[in-house]
């Protein structure tokens, strides 16, 4: 189900973000990732390239082999990673003054692990997007497997670079358990927050 | 006409066309911010080896693989598909690993969705020793 979610979470993300956000160029060795905090597998702020996002890959597969988790699992985790932050670096509303343009977390609880993306959305992006989103939300896994097999066949690029088919695989992925909010920076920009849960006992 | 091979890299799948044995390997990851910058050469070199050639078996193996690199690979399976209509001979082996479930899945979507034939083989895993 599709819900939007309490804005307490959205809130500690942000501060992550800004924390880590120092304006520097980010490389493989000053990677703003968080390890071994609570639950807490990943959180990093800030820019966003691809060049970075294979390290911070990178990083999750060693943590996720380090507390030895099932490949089934690992694998999807890793899946919607990539995917969360393909979407992150293409849909992200650059500006030039962005300390802090997206914000990513990977947390784990006893049965599930939950990845939350952020990144700033023009308010006019925003109506066509939750379209998309709330269509998603009333399909099952069978009927999702089903449009992203149909997005793929027609084989047309989104306008930001995206295939068009990154938010019907995250949530098929997650067997729909996806969430997601709208926050408002200013009277243009929003905050848009997508949570994915990934379950670790009944993934299969 | 000219034999290529990409290398390995971060994020990039290692491709390589043998002519002489007629088999395209895509093998590694395929996590790429522009996946036409990799696969649309390859395309058209593979409109060319059919001017020669008659036959071409497909062999993928990826271990990750993002939405736009899906869709590329649609787009070359979806080419190859044309190719098979001309009477060319092409099979497409679908490697998945064991337990990796959306591989395997998006191994199904081109089995339903191609007219050539795809073949879906399980990797075993490596048992320690």
């Amino acid at each position: 189900m599709i819900k939007r979610n309490c804005s307490m979470k959205f809130k500690s993300i942000e501060k992550s973000a800004i924390k880590h956000s120092d304006g520097e160029t980010v490389t493989s060795k000053k990677l703003a990732i968080t390890m071994e905090h609570n639950d807490m597998i990943l959180c990093h702020g800030g820019s966003n390239s691809h060049e970075l996002n294979t390290e911070i890959i990178k990083t999750v597969e060693e943590k996720l082999l380090d507390i030895e988790e099932r490949k089934l699992v690992r694998k999807r985790v890793v899946n919607v990673l990539i995917e969360s932050l393909s979407n992150l670096t293409n849909h992200s509303c650059k500006t030039a003054d962005a300390l802090c343009q997206t914000a990513v977390t990977l947390t784990q609880a006893a049965n599930y692990y939950v990845i939350q993306c952020t990144n700033r959305i023009k308010k006019n992006e925003i109506p066509v997007l939750e379209e998309r989103l709330k269509k998603l939300a009333v399909l099952d896994n069978k009927n999702l497997g089903e449009v992203y097999r149909q997005v793929l066949i027609q084989n047309k690029p989104s306008t930001k670079g995206g295939a068009g088919l990154g938010l019907i695989d995250l949530t098929r992925k997650a067997n729909g358990n996806v969430s997601y909010e709208f926050t408002e920076k200013n009277e243009n920009c929003f905050f848009f927050t997508l949570s994915i849960n990934i379950n670790r006992l009944k993934a299969q | 006409m000219k034999t290529f091979d990409y290398p390995l890299t971060e994020g990039r799948p290692s491709i390589s066309l043998n002519h002489k044995e007629g088999i395209l390997t895509i093998s590694g990851r395929s996590i790429l911010p522009d996946s036409d910058i990799v696969y649309k050469p390859i395309m058209d070199l593979l409109d060319n080896y059919f001017d020669q050639n008659d036959k071409i078996v497909c062999n993928v193996q990826l271990e990750y693989f993002n939405s736009c690199s899906a869709r590329s690979l649609m787009q070359l399976f979806q080419m190859l598909d044309k190719h098979a209509l001309k009477k060319k001979h092409i099979t497409t082996i679908w490697h998945y690993e064991e337990e990796d479930d959306d591989s395997y899945e998006f191994g199904l979507d081109l089995q339903t969705s191609l007219r050539h034939p795809v073949e879906l083989t399980e990797i075993q895993n490596k048992k320690p020793d």
